[in-house]
């Protein structure tokens, strides 16, 4: 009991490494929270089209392009920048308060009467010009000058043309998702925080395990506190197991936090009224994983700072591999193949399983059942080879 | 001095760790994780059905055959796009689609088609249904409009339906070409903050030279040389490394990762050494003014860091919008903001004034903390030495 008190007052002394960590995971909430929206957007769980803010400086002044601006702005925040200069637009388009931004050239009317793109539409959008906006828009625009370019073909006058395209002009087809009766297709603001750190939950705990509660198990480890212990009448292994007891502990107490955390927010979500029991069972078993690795680490690793490289490597990497910060359906059959062979595949698996809407993962209870097998399993093998090293070291010492 | 200092750094493991070794760690954790996307989004056949829920033969008909030319090969590249189903009635639909046998179905009324969706449903199904739906009621309203005005054009117009042209063009940028990776931004992201990570070298450069961080920094207070010289020779010495190691990630993320850099090699490395000159006195500032020893001070750095790169937006990109919109002096103070819009510059806009203006915004800053790190460093005297 001594030995295990003695462990909790020295993670007391250096618990620099659980704040960094409690910190990284109430931003990562926060920052979860204030883009969920914008990550059901992107994900695709919401049919219904987003709007964008987009910009222009009208250089052509046509009754077409007047036209265009129009049609943009029946479904999209549409602003005019003509009176900035192009670092204001710059900035605009870096700091995303504009998603599109378009410079409509003199002489616009007249290339697409002459049916050529020697006066194309220049358009920018923050961070590079691949996203979601670029294609929206762009797709949209297309669509409208084409169809204006029909009208004209049929033989309407400009306006007429410009009248016509903007009344006709389909581009918000009906959607509906189907869905059995007991299932549901709606997903809340908060499904999508519990779904999206129950995700990141895997990369988290390891670091707070290696990097917060590993440090202290560092300090056990060190010569001075070694020689200290063989002279007292304490037995070799009673060291190793008041670590292991107090890195388990930890753990538990993290994965409470952390389950309040999912049942508190979480309490009105469909993602707890469903798989509350999914949730709980496989963070139960990430966490032992965890504690298991973080023993593991620290029994070869001697110093603070290798300990901090190997863990952000192997934490980086597994997430990344595993679908952690990618989701599962992009990353590709081969590297997946790999991620079998590594825990926090079967973690985010099980995890997927929680919301098919956003994952694309249908639950399925045979292959849940699989992935809690298999987590348990690589949680007693880690542990086992962790125990074997450190009886070599203790024999060694 | 210069080589002593040199080797010193070059034997700090963990120094060129996280300047060298992580932020390429993560550029290959990237290139490995995104390199499927493009593909994911090629679109395989898509399971499909028709149910008929309006009596206009002439519409449901019209729409049958738009889809049987989408079931011919060649009408996606890898093949068909389509494969149209059979069932008895809607409900035999809707139960195909709840079991996940289709990947979408078409609701044919009398004049609009509604697409219909699994629950799981992928994004390229939708993306598929909605563009055929969108693509046909448009083209229907057009003819039914060019038949009512001029009959004659509207047979042209039905032969000609399928051809449209692109108006667009992504402004020109001397980094991305016609079809830019999507992902790119998080590599020149992760490139600016390992530069921004030479700041702890900063921080470890003053805890070498000043003389309560330890024995090694006694040793080097007392020698001969005068301070300034000292602190200035470091600094040469830790801004030679951190050059020479962007050199080699730019070379990796070039040569290995096809991660686009542009021909304007001028500007490039205006904006490596610019940027260095800048971290790294950030670090000396840094490692003057905050208490405790080297380790403690390079863990309060490296917060100071991550902050400074979470309110640049590393992690949501509508963060620094936000701050603009809001209170606009953090965003032109803080480093990683000041440093990632420089890069952003750099690769998307031509013009060369605001790029410039950007990195003399930089330099400025560096002389600053530079000046008030040797201000600090070389006033500092030991009683106890």
């Amino acid at each position: 009991m001594h030995h295990y008190k003695y462990f909790f007052k020295l993670l007391k002394q250096n618990r620099n490494g659980i704040i960094i960590y409690g910190i990284i995971t109430i931003v990562m909430f926060i920052a979860l929270t204030v883009s969920a929206k914008d990550i059901m957007d992107d994900v695709g769980i919401s049919a219904e089209r987003k709007s964008y803010a987009v910009s222009y400086v009208d250089n052509d002044n046509s009754e077409l392009s007047k036209g265009l601006a129009e049609y943009l702005s029946k479904s999209n925040e549409v602003t005019d920048y003509g009176d900035k200069d192009d670092t204001e637009i710059s900035n605009m388009v870096y700091f995303h308060i504009t998603d599109y931004h378009m410079n409509i050239p003199d002489g616009f009317m007249d290339s697409v009467e002459a049916g050529n793109n020697d006066n194309l539409i220049s358009y920018e959008t923050g961070n590079g010009n691949f996203s979601s906006a670029a294609y929206d828009i762009g797709n949209r625009i297309n669509t409208f000058l084409n169809m204006y370019r029909s009208y004209r073909a049929i033989g309407l006058s400009v306006e007429e043309a410009v009248s016509k395209t903007n009344d006709t002009i389909v581009d918000e087809s009906e959607i509906s998702i189907v869905a059995a009766d007991n299932d549901t297709v709606e997903v809340s603001a908060e499904d999508t925080v519990i779904f999206n750190i129950n995700q990141y939950y895997p990369y988290l705990i390891l670091g707070m395990m290696s990097m917060g509660i590993g440090y202290t198990i560092l300090i056990t480890n060190k010569k001075e506190t070694v020689d200290r212990c063989s002279v007292s009448p304490v037995p070799p292994y009673m060291t190793k197991l008041t670590n292991t007891l107090g890195l388990l502990t930890s753990g538990l107490v993290c994965w409470l936090l952390f389950t309040v955390f999912n049942f508190v927010y979480g309490a009105g979500s469909e993602i707890i009224s469903n798989y509350g029991y999914v949730i709980l069972i496989n963070s139960f078993l990430t966490t032992m994983i965890a504690c298991a690795l973080s023993s593991l680490l620290t029994t070869f690793i001697k110093s603070a700072s290798s300990l901090g490289m190997v863990t952000n490597i192997v934490s980086l990497s597994m997430a990344f591999l595993c679908g952690v910060f990618v989701p599962m359906r992009f990353i590709g059959e081969n590297v997946l193949n790999f991620s079998k062979f590594l825990p926090f595949y079967w973690t985010i698996l099980a995890n997927n399983m929680t919301s098919s809407v956003q994952s694309k993962y249908s639950y399925d209870a045979k292959q849940l059942m699989i992935c809690f097998v298999v987590e348990a399993l690589f949680a007693v093998a880690i542990s086992f080879i962790a125990i074997i090293l450190n009886s070599k070291r203790i024999i060694k010492e | 001095m210069f080589k002593y200092f040199l080797l010193d750094r070059l034997r700090n493991k963990t120094a060129v760790f996280w300047i060298l070794i992580f932020p390429l760690a993560l550029m290959i954790c990237f290139t490995v994780a995104f390199g499927n996307l493009t593909s994911a989004d090629d679109i395989d056949m898509k399971q499909t059905a028709v149910i008929r829920a309006g009596s206009n033969d002439m519409y449901y008909e019209s729409f049958n055959s738009v889809l049987e030319e989408l079931t011919k090969p060649g009408s996606n590249r890898d093949g068909a796009l389509l494969f149209i189903n059979e069932y008895e009635d809607e409900e035999a639909v809707i139960k195909a689609l709840e079991e996940g046998d289709l990947d979408l179905a078409f609701k044919v009324y009398d004049d609009k088609i509604e697409t219909l969706l699994p629950k799981d449903y992928s994004i390229t199904a939708c993306g598929v249904g909605k563009t055929i739906a969108d693509t046909f009621m448009n083209n229907s309203k057009l003819i039914n409009a060019a038949l009512e005005v001029n009959p004659l054009e509207a047979q042209k117009l039905i032969q000609n339906i399928g051809e449209s042209i692109d108006f667009l063009t992504a402004k020109k940028s001397d980094f991305v070409d016609e079809s830019p990776n999507a992902y790119l931004w998080y590599y020149y992201s992760t490139f600016v903050m390992g530069i921004l990570f030479n700041a702890l070298s900063g921080v470890e450069m003053t805890g070498n030279i000043k003389a309560d961080n330890g024995y090694h920094a006694m040793r080097v207070s007392v020698c001969s040389k005068k301070k300034i010289k000292l602190i200035l020779t470091s600094y040469a010495a830790l801004l030679t490394i951190a050059l020479a190691v962007n050199v080699f990630q730019l070379f990796i993320m070039k040569t290995f990762l096809d991660v686009p850099l542009g021909t304007n090699i001028t500007k490039l490395i205006a904006f490596v050494v610019s940027c260095n000159v800048f971290s790294i006195a950030f670090g000396t500032l840094c490692g003057c003014l905050l208490k405790g020893n080297s380790d403690s001070k390079c863990n309060k750095t490296t917060a100071i860091i991550m902050t400074s790169s979470f309110l640049s937006g590393e992690m949501v990109c509508q963060l620094p919008g936000l701050i603009e919109s809001v209170c606009p002096i953090i965003n032109d103070i803080n480093p990683a903001t000041i440093m990632n819009m420089a890069f952003f510059r750099l690769a998307y806009t031509t013009s060369d004034l605001d790029f410039y203006s950007n990195l003399i915004k930089i330099v400025a800053l560096a002389v600053i903390c530079l000046t008030a790190s040797i201000l600090l460093l070389r006033r500092e005297r030991y009683a106890s030495l």
